[in-house]
C-alpha cells in the first residue's frame, strides 16, 4: 500500500482556513485593535465591507432590468443581421413598396412619417421600412418575407 | 430539518442586516473572507475577499441556493457558513483537476503507482505549491521564534485543531490564546507578499 505523503500544502491550507475562524470567534476589541495596529480605520474600512455588500444586494435587484435590456439589445442585433427575400434590384424594392402602400393607404404615413415624402426615400430608406413591413408580418408571401439567417 | 420559507429573509431585510452590520462584525467578515480565499492560493484566479463577501449575498438573494433563516441564525454567522461553502466549492474543483492530472502526467515514471487516486502522485504544479507552502510554514516559525506559546499555538492550528482544543491541550487562557491568534495573524498577513498565491490580474 502506497504511504500518503506529508502536504505541506494542506497544511498550509489548515492554518489559513484557522486563521479564518479565529478572526470570526475574535473579541470586538481584538478585531478593531488589530485594524489599528495594521494601520488602517475599523470605520472607514467596515463602511467598504458595507458597500461591498450593498452592491451586490443593488446587482440582484437590478437583475431582471439588466435582463431585459440584454434581451432587448440581442434581438436588435439578430434584427440587424437577419435575412429577408427582398427583390434583388433597388428599383424592384422600391416599386414593392410603392406596390404595397398603392394597397393600402392608410399605411402611407407609417412609413412617410419617419422619411420624407414616397418619391424622396432613398434606396436605404425604401430596405429598411421593407423589413420593417416584413417583421411587423405585413408582407404576404412572395412579397418579401423573413427568414433568419 | 425542512426549510420553512416564511423565515426566509427577503431581500430588504439582507439589506437592513447589512446597514446594521457593527464596525467589529464588518470587519470579521472581511477577514474571514480574506484568509478563505488566500487558503485557495492559484485557484482564486484573480477573486479575491471582495468577490467572496458579493457572492455570499448574491447567494443569499437566490432562492435556489442559500436563503438566510433569520429566525434560525444571526446574519454573520449566515455569511460565515455560506462563504464557507462557496470557498470548498471552489477548493474542491481544484482538487478534483489536480488529481485527474495526477492520474494522467506523473511527474516521474519511476513514482508512478498502481493506484493512482490511492496516493498523491506529484505533478510539476503540485510540487511548486509544496515547495511555496513548506517555505511559508518555516518563514513563519522563524517569526515566531522566542514565543513559545504562539508556536505551540500555532501547531495546534496547522493540526487542525479547534480553539478550545487547543486552549485545553496547552492549558492557556482565552486572552493567551487570542493574543497568540493575533501575533500568528499579523505575522501571516505580513508573509503573504512573499508567499500569496501566484499573481493573476484581478478580473475588471
Amino acid at each position: 500500500m502506497t504511504e500518503k505523503r506529508h502536504s505541506y500544502r494542506a497544511e498550509l491550507v489548515r492554518l489559513m482556513d484557522a486563521l479564518a475562524d479565529a478572526a470570526v470567534e475574535a473579541s470586538d476589541e481584538a478585531i478593531l485593535a488589530e485594524a489599528r495596529e495594521a494601520g488602517s480605520d475599523p470605520a472607514a474600512e467596515a463602511e467598504r465591507v458595507r458597500a461591498v455588500l450593498l452592491r451586490a444586494v443593488r446587482a440582484k435587484q437590478t437583475e431582471p432590468l439588466r435582463k431585459a435590456r440584454r434581451q432587448y439589445e440581442a434581438e436588435a442585433a439578430r434584427l440587424k443581421t437577419k435575412a429577408y427575400h427582398l427583390p434583388e434590384t433597388a428599383a424592384q424594392r422600391r416599386q414593392l413598396l410603392f406596390d404595397f402602400l398603392a394597397a393600402r393607404p392608410q399605411m402611407q404615413s407609417m412609413v412617410t412619417v419617419q422619411f420624407r415624402e414616397l418619391d424622396q426615400l432613398s434606396d436605404a430608406d425604401i430596405e429598411i421600412s421593407l423589413k420593417k413591413l416584413a417583421e411587423l408580418g405585413l408582407l404576404h408571401e412572395g412579397e418579401g418575407n423573413s427568414e433568419k439567417k | 430539518m425542512s426549510v420553512d420559507d416564511s423565515e426566509a429573509a427577503n431581500l430588504d431585510e439582507v439589506r437592513q442586516a447589512i446597514e446594521q452590520l457593527t464596525t467589529a462584525d464588518a470587519l470579521r467578515l472581511k477577514k474571514f473572507a480574506y484568509w478563505r480565499m488566500r487558503s485557495l492560493g492559484s485557484v482564486a484566479r484573480g477573486r479575491d475577499h471582495e468577490d467572496l463577501l458579493a457572492e455570499a449575498v448574491a447567494a443569499t438573494l437566490d432562492s435556489s441556493r442559500r436563503t438566510w433563516r433569520k429566525g434560525a441564525v444571526d446574519f454573520v454567522r449566515h455569511l460565515r457558513m455560506t462563504m464557507q461553502s462557496i470557498s470548498d466549492g471552489w477548493r474542491d474543483r481544484k482538487d478534483f483537476s489536480q488529481i485527474l492530472e495526477a492520474e494522467l502526467y506523473p511527474a516521474d515514471p519511476d513514482e508512478m503507482v498502481e493506484d493512482p487516486l490511492g496516493a498523491a502522485v506529484p505533478t510539476p504544479a503540485t510540487q511548486e505549491d509544496e515547495l511555496i507552502a513548506r517555505e511559508a510554514l518555516e518563514a513563519l516559525d522563524q517569526a515566531l521564534a522566542g514565543d513559545a506559546t504562539a508556536k505551540d499555538v500555532l501547531s495546534g492550528m496547522r493540526g487542525d485543531m479547534t480553539g478550545p482544543e487547543i486552549k485545553e491541550a496547552l492549558g492557556i487562557s482565552e486572552t493567551e490564546l487570542q493574543s497568540a491568534r493575533r501575533k500568528i495573524t499579523r505575522h501571516a498577513a505580513a508573509l503573504q507578499t512573499r508567499f500569496g498565491p501566484t499573481a493573476i490580474p484581478r478580473k475588471e
